[in-house]
């Protein structure tokens, strides 16, 4: 079953532009470096890096996390979803302190909008003109809007793409959810693997949706 | 019965939210409580389906955001 939203991932390119937290909520939770890209993660990638950094902020405001993520060599293709309609690749934590609205772009909105009601991963979900809406299921019920549009671009985007790039959602039974997210139209699954994250032993899987919406679930062993 | 429900409840929730057995007390909430953070909210609720042999559907889940509503579902699913 899938409970919540656990965060948001971005990709960044932190060495060249340090990040103030001043005048935001966002406190950091954890910090990892050298963290070794798994097999599975691939063909997510546009290229094979070895390792990646992440940095890991908490935000009251949020209600779940904001993962920053450097490949090291990030491609400078920067994505087409937005925070607050806020364009991803230079990131501002001011202007994503309050959070409003979170955009994903799907080359097929219809598709992944019976995945996203099916697999609840948007609460009171509602269908209109090529794009659905709905609030991310957090467990102090504070609502934020996931809006996904119809992607005019036909870009696809990869986790290494400058900018917000997938959503991650926690899991209670990843392979339950799995049976039942194989039922629907699904463009790639990755294997599930595992990963010791503060003390954490996670599970994790990385779904590629029909429009190309790139979803994380994490699994707590 | 129900005290041992409670003692169990309050070692569960101790141990996955990692705080005290003290400190936990009929008023404790997701809201008050700086530990009741969604990555431990998802241990506590694999240790509960575990420790008393449940299922939580999602309707359930989402209730489960204080001590008081998880013994009121909890009271629930046992009796079942």
């Amino acid at each position: 079953m899938i409970t919540y939203v656990s965060h948001i991932g971005y990709t960044y390119d932190w060495p060249k532009k340090k990040l103030s937290l001043k005048k935001t909520q966002f406190e950091l939770y954890f910090k990892k470096k050298k963290l070794i890209n798994d097999n599975c993660k691939k063909p997510f990638l546009r290229k094979n890096f070895k390792f990646h950094d992440i940095v890991f902020y908490k935000n009251k405001n949020w209600n779940f996390g904001l993962e920053l993520i450097n490949y090291k060599k990030n491609f400078q293709n920067q994505n087409v979803n937005t925070i607050n309609n806020h364009k991803t690749a230079n990131l501002d934590l001011v202007k994503i302190n309050k959070l409003k609205k979170l955009y994903l772009n799907s080359s097929n909105v219809l598709s992944d909008y019976k995945l996203f009601k099916n697999m609840n991963f948007l609460l009171n979900i509602k269908f209109k003109k090529n794009t659905f809406y709905g609030n991310l299921p957090n467990f102090k019920r504070k609502k934020t809007q996931l809006v996904v549009k119809k992607n005019i671009n036909k870009t696809k985007i990869y986790l290494d793409d400058l900018g917000f790039n997938f959503i991650s959602f926690f899991s209670t039974n990843i392979k339950d959810d799995l049976k039942r997210i194989k039922k629907k139209e699904i463009n790639y699954i990755s294997k599930i693997f595992k990963l010791k994250i503060n003390n954490n032993i996670l599970r994790l899987v990385l779904i590629r949706t029909s429009g190309d919406i790139i979803i994380e679930l994490i699994e707590k062993r | 019965m129900k005290n041992k429900i409670e003692d169990l409840l309050k070692t569960i929730i101790s141990k996955s939210l990692k705080i005290p057995k003290k400190k936990i007390n009929p008023y404790l909430k997701a809201s008050n409580c700086k530990n009741w953070d969604s990555l431990n909210f998802l241990t506590l609720i694999s240790n509960l389906e575990k420790k008393f042999k449940i299922k939580f559907n999602y309707k359930e889940m989402i209730m489960l955001d204080s001590y008081k509503n998880i013994i009121k579902v909890l009271n629930k699913k046992i009796k079942k």
